[in-house]
């Protein structure tokens, strides 16, 4: 189970490896990372089939989540990947927007992970 | 008037071949001199007034005072007195006769007269205003009254002087009306003006109201301007430094200190008032140094006081200038070499240095641990200050000021001897002082009068340049159209003359009330703005804050959540005796800590930020890391953007030079500059997509860099550059290209005059079509 993770904090990456540790131990889930929407989209092109579910930010320099969002759900139609959309602003018009636009879910930051895991493991498993 | 005196100086010839000369003053009187001593000084007694025994002339028994002297041959110059400086001979209005000057080349016979003496000063005044017929020298001896109530200590009198002056002011103006003296650009009432303003502004400061005193000094400076008389406006300069220092605003004391140091650079050397200048000049940029703790760069100018020559007051010169270099070398902590010349400076009596020497010393005693000796000597200043306030004041100066300066460091010295109580006593003095000198209501009308004269500045600049890119075009049009029309216009307005100015007279009177109205409207609206443009950029940055919150705050929780499993997990371990694999959850434990600790602290540091931006500037300049500063202010104002419209976007691009360290700068104010700089460049890329350029990417750059002297900090966008029409206009206030409510148009002159106030520059370079770079740059 793939799950690509897009967030121009590099700690994210640490954060994750951490909290998800265990089921990474036992091969239940395996995440790629990709510090902005440009390098989310690069990876998408190489490895499209690879990943099932993307896990992006929102606010990023350059390509914001929205735009990634946007442009995911029009280039890889079949199958639709799952997208998830974390941003450090709770607020409607931002939730509004990434609905619109066709996210799957919707999560604020600071992360609950608990909630995370149960997202994930309806969705994948 | 006749003299009451006839003076007769006869100089008898003496066969000297050493060219020293037998001179004998000769004073012939009827009454008077009988039964006074009368003096003589000048440049052989190195303008002794004091009564010297040397200088005392005798009765030679047929109404008459004598004395001989061996002199050089030479120019000399000399004045009578009565016994000290306030007895010295004077004219008739008042004034103070000339040096007599006479040179000697064989022995001679010179037969002069003396008006009156100082001493009579104030009978002999009122007797001339009653005299005086023509308003011309009735405000002549106005404005004498006024400057001796206000300048001689000995009848320092605020009240007399302020009215005095004000009469002269007001006559001043009335004369002005009616003979157009002042239109005729006549320098001497100019000085008059500038002179009577200027006795009012002192009366101002020395009795603490400096933002009255400043307001009064900008008017002078207009009118220095015009006199285009470089000493003049030196001067006038300076005193604006003045009050700044008194304010405690030594940036602005340090650019008031530099302009005039720019005016004196073109003064020329032979210029009986350079070395005066020099002194006044260096004086307020080493106090302007010393106080924002620049001791080396204080020290080169205190050094060119050294052997400046022309002095009239030599005793007074050579106190202050071993009191300045004393400073200096307190200030650098050479404590040693500090007291050698706070010694030096004791060696020449003078009441005004002698204090300020005697509080240096109390630092420098204090810095060396020498508690009683620091006592002794800060005691010995305040209770001149606390006993002497009247002569203070005819310094042009406040007690209050010094006071307030020395009473914290007596507490200070008391409490390093476990003295509380009177280290309480004193602490409560200089709070009390400081609460009525620096009350936020005085430093609103600084800002207001500091704001509304750097507004004028600009304006000048700006008027300058037009006129001059006109210049060429009128030339040329004039020449022309002038012939041709000339003859048209003048039939044509001999014709319509009387009846336009009936009409134009009125219409003129209506315009001229209404923008006497508009104009307190704009002065009201204008200080409103300023106060709007700091929360706008304020409002700018919460948005940001908030998202930069919350992005450490997931790291902090969710860091510190999964240590509290890793330790569980650490436990069940260590139970089973599994010890590598103990070892390697707590280097995970650690690392994680790092990370807590980590975004723990780049939290503090925005809330740290958002708070210094919100407070106003404590004016402090403070060792500050520029890459660190700016760079947040570009995060902040990237995503207080993206939170207000969500379909913003645009690259960042960051270039810094690691080498630059900290440098000293007031880091709120040099923030708002940063983000006042990201904000408009994130605006004009924003603009520029949504009018739909093609193939374009938004891109903001930041990019730091150290030369020799300086710093470089430079914001470049990709947007569409700025119109060469408006190039000249975009640091002026209030004036902005975007639409109405999206900004105040105080931003960038705020900004340019932030970093004009760091000694700095601001600079644009813009090509259109293709973007803009603005370039701070700041001195190391």
């Amino acid at each position: 189970m793939k799950i690509l993770v897009v967030d121009d904090e590099k700690d994210v990456q640490f954060l994750f490896q951490q909290r998800f540790r265990k089921e990474i131990k036992e091969g239940e889930i395996n995440f790629v990372f990709a510090f902005s929407g440009e390098e989310a989209l690069d990876y998408m092109k190489k490895n499209f089939h690879e990943a099932v579910l993307i896990l992006s930010d929102i606010n990023m320099p350059g390509m914001s989540g929205l735009e990634l969002l946007k442009q995911i759900k029009e280039k890889y139609a079949t199958p639709p990947p799952v997208v998830m959309m974390i941003t450090a602003y709770g607020d409607d018009a931002n939730f509004q927007e990434a609905m619109k636009l066709g996210a799957d879910d919707f999560l604020t930051k600071p992360v609950d992970f608990n909630s995370l895991k149960e997202k994930l493991k309806t969705r994948l498993l | 008037m006749k003299s009451i005196f006839g003076l007769i100086i006869s100089v008898f010839l003496a066969m000297n071949l050493h060219a020293q000369i037998k001179v004998t003053f000769l004073l012939k009187e009827k009454t008077v001199i009988q039964h006074d001593s009368i003096f003589i000084t000048g440049n052989f007694a190195n303008w002794d007034s004091t009564a010297n025994n040397n200088y005392l002339m005798h009765a030679t028994g047929d109404h008459s005072k004598s004395i001989t002297l061996n002199l050089k041959a030479g120019p000399i110059k000399y004045k009578f007195h009565r016994g000290s400086w306030l007895s010295v001979e004077k004219q008739d209005d008042g004034d103070e006769v000339p040096d007599r000057i006479i040179s000697i080349k064989k022995d001679t016979t010179i037969t002069d007269s003396v008006e009156r003496w100082r001493d009579q000063m104030f009978l002999d005044k009122w007797y001339a205003l009653n005299k005086a017929k023509e308003d011309s020298n009735r405000l002549k001896v106005l404005a004498t009254i006024a400057y001796s109530y206000a300048f001689f200590t000995e009848y320092y009198n605020a009240d007399s002087a302020l009215y005095y002056a004000q009469t002269a002011l007001q006559l001043q103006q009335r004369i002005n009306a009616t003979d157009k003296q002042l239109s005729n650009n006549d320098s001497r009432s100019i000085y008059q003006f500038l002179s009577l303003k200027e006795v009012v502004a002192t009366l101002m400061h020395s009795l603490g109201n400096y933002p009255k005193s400043l307001e009064l000094r900008f008017e002078n400076l207009k009118i220095a301007e015009k006199a285009s008389d470089k000493s003049l406006l030196i001067q006038a300069i300076n005193n604006i430094a003045f009050d700044y220092r008194a304010m405690k605003d030594y940036q602005h004391e340090l650019v008031y200190g530099k302009f005039a140091d720019s005016i004196f650079h073109t003064l020329n050397p032979n210029d009986p008032s350079y070395s005066l200048n020099r002194w006044r000049v260096n004086n307020i940029i080493i106090n302007a140094f010393l106080n924002l703790h620049l001791p080396d760069s204080a020290l080169i100018y205190a050094n060119q006081l050294i052997n400046l020559k022309g002095f009239a007051f030599e005793q007074a010169y050579l106190a202050s200038c071993h009191q300045i270099l004393a400073d200096c070398y307190s200030a650098k902590g050479d404590n040693k070499t500090a007291l050698k010349f706070y010694r030096l400076s004791l060696a020449h009596p003078n009441d005004y240095w002698l204090t300020k020497t005697h509080f240096g010393m109390a630092k420098t005693f204090q810095n060396d641990g020498q508690i009683d000796s620091a006592l002794y000597y800060a005691k010995m200043a305040l209770t001149f200050y606390q006993t002497k306030k009247k002569t203070v004041q005819s310094w042009g100066e406040n007690s209050n000021y010094f006071i307030a300066e020395i009473s914290p460091i007596i507490a200070d010295l008391y409490k390093s001897n476990h003295q509380l109580d009177s280290a309480y006593k004193y602490l409560q003095l200089s709070v009390t002082l400081k609460d009525s000198l620096y009350n936020t209501d005085k430093i609103r009308q600084f800002q207001t009068l500091t704001f509304n004269e750097s507004s004028r500045r600009q304006q000048l600049e700006q008027q300058s340049k037009e006129a001059k890119q006109d210049y060429d075009n009128r030339v040329r049009m004039y020449g022309l159209i002038s012939i041709i029309t000339g003859i048209l216009v003048v039939v044509f307005l001999l014709y319509r003359n009387n009846q336009h100015k009936q009409k134009a007279y009125s219409l003129l009177q209506k315009q001229k009330k209404e923008l006497e109205t508009t104009l307190g409207e704009l002065k009201t609206t204008q200080k409103q703005l300023i106060q709007s443009e700091k929360m706008a950029s304020l409002g700018e940055l919460t948005a940001g804050i908030a998202h930069e919150i919350q992005n450490p705050l997931n790291f902090i929780n969710n860091f510190s959540e999964i240590n509290q499993e890793l330790l569980t997990e650490l436990n069940e371990e260590i139970d089973k005796g599994n010890y590598v694999e103990v070892k390697k959850i707590a280097k995970d434990v650690i690392d994680n800590e790092d990370k807590i600790n980590h975004h723990g602290k780049r939290a503090d540091g925005i809330v740290k930020g958002m708070l210094q931006h919100s407070r106003s500037s404590s004016g402090v300049k403070e060792p500050t890391d520029i890459n660190v500063l700016a760079e947040e202010y570009l995060r902040l104002s990237y995503h207080g953007l993206r939170a207000k419209d969500k379909s913003f976007n645009a690259k960042m691009e960051t270039n810094l030079d690691p080498s630059i360290g900290n440098i000293n700068v007031v880091p709120q104010d040099i923030g708002r500059v940063i983000l006042n700089l990201f904000t408009n460049a994130f605006y004009v890329v924003d603009e520029k997509k949504k009018k739909g350029a093609l193939n374009y990417d938004p891109t903001v750059s930041l990019t730091t860099k150290k030369t020799a002297n300086n710093i470089i900090i430079s914001v470049k966008d990709n947007g569409n550059g700025i119109a060469q029409k408006n190039l000249d206009k975009i640091f002026q206030p209030f004036f902005t290209t975007k639409p109405t409510g999206k900004g105040t148009g105080l931003g960038l002159s705020l900004s340019y005059d932030i970093v004009k106030a760091h000694g700095g520059e601001l600079k644009v370079e813009t090509k259109e079509g293709e973007g803009t770079e603005f370039i701070i740059i700041l001195p190391k």
